[in-house]
């Protein structure tokens, strides 16, 4: 195979990453809202582990966003 | 103009407000989006101190010509120092939170421990 | 059909070299030449019958003063009111480079990482030399989070200083990449509009899909431009706040 098209078809495959990261905060936010929505006076509460757990889902998925970017600009 | 400094003498009553305020907690929605603000920061922020941690070990490897031991241990570091910056920002929630709690408690007993004439608003005194 | 990305190319006006170094008079240097002018006539409308009982010019002024300063009191406190003027400013012109850019046929100084990061860089020099010139030597024990074990010492130095070399970065990268996914993802949407009225048929009709597409994210790109600007001054507060109340 071309290099230059194996390296297009691996910064797509990287990007699979963002997906799955976006599944995460899905997941993440829904559960968090379920769980506000049968006890709303808990919610402020959970606001750090909130923010913990998003902020790392999230940094996991720009991880792959990166790995997407080196293949298409650096390697 | 006003000035910053002269506007503390008014931050008793609006202390009391926030308090009276606070007892409605926020919606979880609220919670939900500064949640995505703030974490947006700091996940770029665990990317970046990355990036950089691979880019300053890569430097130092090119100039002293150890291999990429020196990439791969900076590397490391990088992701280290980004979620550093977050367990903090974690920690200074959880701070402000327990505080709000607090105020949330005090400002509840705090007109009848005013009273029967005892130290008024002292938190955590019970 | 144009690429989404040629609203981003520099265009030079008038060839001007400095001691070897190109400084041509460019596209770039225009709008922010637009910013500055519509600074100072914001400046002027403001402060030109400045009374006790403000007219609208003013009351607009003063409330972005105000603002800029409650933001300094809460984060840096009373020692940060020297550097007012400086924030003030650094916030009033990203605020009116991102807004300017939004304006059709204009030019988006902000959305070049050589602008963000000439602005970063200059405020990470500066809260170096701040710091210095306040502590002295004693700045270092920045990098020495208070309690901790000496084992661990090497180790969080590194760390402490790899966060802190990374500020600049995130502060000039936060502001480009936003600045610029903003306007590209506008031009995109922009694009489908015109390939759908070109297709014809009943093609043409579903154009108003993106064309709604666009009036939303115009609607977010101007909240974006005014949280970005925020931002910015937030984090050079922030920054300098370690730089001015070393606080171990």
């Amino acid at each position: 195979m071309d290099a230059a098209a194996a390296k297009l078809i691996g910064a797509g495959i990287a990007t699979f990453g963002m997906g799955l990261a976006a599944l995460g905060v899905g997941i993440i936010f829904g559960l968090f809202l379920s769980g506000a929505l049968r006890n709303p006076a808990a919610a402020n509460a959970q606001r750090p582990n909130l923010l913990f757990g998003f902020a790392v889902t999230e940094a996991l998925g720009i991880f792959s966003f990166l790995v997407a970017l080196i293949l298409l600009f650096v390697v | 103009m006003t000035d910053p400094a002269e506007r503390r003498a008014s931050e008793d009553l609006d202390a009391r407000i926030a308090a009276a305020k606070a007892r409605h907690a926020p919606q979880a929605r609220q919670v939900a989006a500064s949640a995505l603000a703030r974490g947006t920061r700091y996940a770029a922020e665990i990317a970046v101190a990355t990036v950089v941690g691979f880019g300053l070990g890569w430097f130092l490897d090119r100039q002293l010509g150890t291999g990429p031991w020196l990439a791969i241990l900076f590397l490391m570091l990088g992701v280290a120092a980004g979620f550093r910056n977050l367990l903090r920002a974690v920690e200074q929630e959880t701070r402000a939170v327990e505080a709000e709690g607090r105020a949330e408690l005090a400002a509840a007993s705090g007109p009848e421990r005013k009273a029967k004439g005892g130290p008024a608003g002292s938190p955590g005194a019970e | 059909m144009a690429s989404p990305l040629e609203q981003f190319a520099i265009r030079r006006y008038a060839d001007l070299s400095v001691g070897g170094v190109d400084a041509s008079f460019t596209n770039a240097a225009l709008f922010m030449l637009v910013a500055l002018a519509a600074l100072t006539l914001f400046m002027w409308l403001g402060t030109r019958n400045a009374g006790l009982v403000p007219n609208r010019w003013q009351a607009a002024l003063d409330t972005l003063h105000e603002f800029v300063a409650g933001m300094i009191d809460e984060n840096i406190g009373p020692r940060g009111k020297a550097y007012l003027p400086f924030i003030f400013s650094l916030f009033m012109f990203i605020l009116a480079c991102n807004i300017i850019g939004l304006f059709p046929f204009s030019y988006t100084v902000t959305s070049h990482l050589a602008v963000t990061a000439a602005l970063a860089g200059f405020i990470f020099i500066m809260t170096i030399v701040i710091g210095f010139w306040r502590h002295g030597l004693h700045f270092f024990s920045l990098f020495v989070p208070p309690q901790t074990p000496v084992v661990l010492l090497p180790l969080i130095i590194l760390i402490e200083l790899i966060s802190f070399l990374s500020r600049p970065v995130t502060l000039a990268v936060r502001l480009f990449a936003n600045m610029t996914a903003g306007h590209i993802l506008l031009k995109v949407f922009a694009g489908f509009v015109i390939s759908l009225g070109l297709a014809g048929g009943g093609l043409v009709a579903l154009g108003i899909l993106p064309l709604a597409m666009n009036v939303a994210l115009f609607a977010l790109e101007l909240l974006v431009a005014v949280v970005q600007a925020y931002v910015f001054a937030l984090l050079t507060c922030v920054y300098l706040n370690d730089s001015i109340n070393l606080e171990h």
